[in-house]
């Protein structure tokens, strides 16, 4: 799927990003390939908002089209997402907070 | 040597310098790497490259975003300390970092700091006397070693780097094209989130995070009323409270009550009253009457108080959420959300706001939104007379004068987006953290925007009132408002008064306005001549910008462009409205 089409409140891993100059840009901001990023919200054919760590990011709706991401497995209990993706994930105050 | 900050990106997009004792202090463009990805970025690498120290300012809540650029900062060998600013929000985060660590695992100084309080400031003096080479990745430095062998002709350890890196000036002088870029910049990436692993700790919020406001902000159902909200409150304060309450008692009653009585008897004791001087110092258009009050009385505290109003918003973290929001709309005239930083800025000033379209991503995208500001947006002290106006003339008017505003807008976005060639870039923007700004910030950057505005129009008000001033008293006034008339009367089935502040017009807008809020126009004629003048051709100071950033034959175009649109508009409107 597409960054474009990804639900907020969800954990993503970014697979590609096809332009190599919005790559390189990416990889200045934070987020590169492999990248777990947290969808915080998404406005219908307009900019995604994405978080990781503590920093935020718009992307722009047809830049979102391009990128494509993975949904990042959690799982329903922390204890088992924790031995699956070790270290990849922390539940910090309820919410799900992406590294 | 004080500079402006924002809480959104673009802000410095131009060079400031000051001393430290003996040494020359330059603050660059904020960057978020070294190259040539775009113009801020060009103008900080040459500084860069050429510095003895640099002193890298690095946010301390999103440290893992800033260390790319201090790692490339490193590996261009360059003796630099870091500056972790911004603790005090690293406390309210519950975060924390372990300092030592940092600057073990990065080899340089790493100092402290909450920098608008001036905490950590005197260390960050002693530390630039010292400062070290960091850590260089081994991989890299192999990499470079093996380029020094192949081709020895590349001199220093920084152009290596840049060569390495693709940087297009640099690969074009030695003939070298490497492709590893992608593979140094992913290496890097991979180092910070490393170091950040290491040295940051959050610990467990007591509350949940609320992302409510951001969602309120954004959402297109919520956030357009709320920013009309906030316009219009904006409006409120400079339109009421400044320009009618303030500017009325400062014009009106201080300065035309007080002070032009008292300079117009101080004058007449020592120069006849009939004599040129006098009349080009206190007469009708004098240096020292019209100038005098038109700037004090009547810009000054609307050029403020916009200025204190825009600044919250600035400082708020709001803009870049403004960004979002536009952004859709703003792709169909060949720009994105980006181009809402420029265009806002030019209801402060027009100038600045030029400067600033260096921050969007291609000459395309600069040169519509160059375009746009010169045509459309009033600046803060033409705004604030074009409000007061307006405001006499009741909501029907001030409704219409916004819809043409924003169909002029429109329009123009669109014929130049589908008529200038090239590409326009996507929306990929940083959104920095809402918070409330602090006053003294706010208050530090009005007060240094509005007397730059008195340096730029103080000059040009004196030399517009000694122009206009000889003009009438030589008796070629009536002459000009005759060969003007087949423009002013007849098209614009405007009296001929209005030829002298469209002549005043050309050199500021805002003193173009302030001549035609002084005449007794009819509510017809005031909309046709508020619209002409606000279409009309930019101040000297934005022109002179203008060429200086999109070049001789752009600058022409524009400014015949907005002349003949002004025109056209305001004879259209004005055989609307007959």
């Amino acid at each position: 799927m597409t960054l474009a089409e990804t639900k907020p409140g969800t954990c993503y891993r970014i697979i590609s990003i096809p332009d190599e100059h919005i790559r390189n840009m990416a990889l200045r901001f934070g987020i590169g390939e492999g990248a777990t990023i947290y969808c915080e919200h998404r406005l219908m054919k307009g900019p995604v908002i994405v978080s990781r760590y503590q920093q935020r990011m718009a992307i722009g709706y047809d830049l979102a089209q391009g990128i494509e991401v993975v949904v990042h497995l959690v799982g329903v209990a922390g204890r088992a997402s924790k031995e699956i993706f070790p270290g990849a994930m922390d539940r910090v105050g309820g919410k799900p907070q992406c590294r | 040597m004080y500079v402006d900050v924002s809480n959104y990106p673009g802000t410095t997009v131009d060079v400031h310098w000051g001393r430290l004792g003996k040494d020359l202090l330059i603050d660059t463009p904020g960057i978020y790497g070294v190259s040539m990805f775009n113009d801020e970025e060009e103008v900080a690498r040459r500084i860069i490259l050429e510095a003895d120290c640099i002193i890298n300012v690095v946010d301390g809540v999103r440290l893992h975003k800033d260390l790319f650029l201090t790692l490339q900062l490193i590996d261009l060998g360059l003796p630099m300390v870091v500056a972790l600013n911004m603790m005090d929000e690293l406390q309210k985060c519950r975060m924390q970092i372990d300092i030592e660590k940092l600057e073990t695992l990065l080899g340089v100084p790493v100092i402290p700091m909450v920098a608008v309080r001036g905490q950590g400031l005197d260390k960050l003096k002693d530390a630039i006397r010292h400062p070290r080479r960091g850590l260089v990745d081994p991989w890299l430095r192999s990499q470079l070693v093996h380029l020094h062998r192949e081709h020895a002709a590349i001199g220093s350890p920084r152009e290596a780097l840049l060569v390495l890196e693709n940087d297009p000036e640099l690969t074009r002088k030695y003939n070298v094209y490497p492709k590893i870029r992608e593979r140094i910049y992913g290496a890097r990436r991979r180092r910070a989130d490393w170091i950040v692993e290491q040295c940051v700790r959050k610990l467990p919020d007591r509350k949940k995070e609320r992302r409510w406001l951001e969602r309120l902000l954004t959402q297109p159902l919520t956030g357009f009323p709320l920013f009309i909200l906030i316009m219009v409150i904006l409006y409120f304060i400079v339109g009421v409270l400044v320009a009618q309450l303030l500017v009325g008692f400062l014009e009106e009653g201080l300065f035309q009550g007080v002070y032009e009585p008292w300079i117009s008897s101080l004058v007449s004791r020592m120069l006849p009253q009939a004599s040129i001087f006098a009349q080009l110092l206190v007469g009708p258009f004098g240096a020292l009457t019209m100038a005098v009050t038109y700037l004090f009385g009547l810009l000054l505290p609307l050029v403020l108080g916009f200025h204190l109003s825009v600044g919250f918003l600035e400082d708020s973290g709001y803009l870049p959420r403004v960004a979002v929001l536009a952004d859709r709309g703003l792709n169909k005239i060949g720009l994105n959300g980006k181009a809402v930083i420029p265009l806002l800025l030019g209801f402060g000033c027009v100038t600045m706001a030029l400067v600033s379209t260096r921050i969007l991503g291609s000459k395309r995208e600069q040169t519509i939104a160059t375009a746009l500001l010169c045509l459309v947006i009033p600046c803060s002290s033409q705004m604030g007379i074009i409000m007061i106006m307006l405001a006499s003339l009741g909501l029907r008017a001030m409704l219409f004068y916004l819809l043409l505003m924003l169909l002029v807008f429109i329009l123009a976005g669109l014929l130049l987006s589908w008529f200038l060639p090239g590409r326009s870039t996507q929306l990929f923007i940083d959104l920095p953290p809402l918070r409330w700004p602090r006053f003294s910030n706010v208050l530090k950057k009005a007060l240094s925007r509005s007397v730059s505005f008195l340096k730029d129009a103080g000059p040009l008000f004196l030399a517009a009132s000694l122009l206009i001033g000889g003009l009438e008293w030589m008796g070629l006034l009536p002459w000009l408002e005759r060969l003007f008339a087949p423009l002013t009367v007849s098209w614009l089935l405007l009296p001929k008064e209005t030829t002298v502040p469209f002549i005043m017009g050309l050199l500021r807008r805002d003193l173009g306005a302030a001549g035609l809020y002084s005449l007794d126009l009819s509510p017809q004629q005031m909309l046709v001549s508020l619209t002409t003048i606000t279409f009309f051709v930019p101040c000297i100071a934005s022109m002179l910008v203008l060429f200086k950033e999109r070049g001789v034959k752009q600058g022409v175009c524009i400014f015949i462009g907005t002349l003949a649109s002004a025109l056209l508009l305001g004879g259209l409107v004005a055989r609307l409205l007959v």
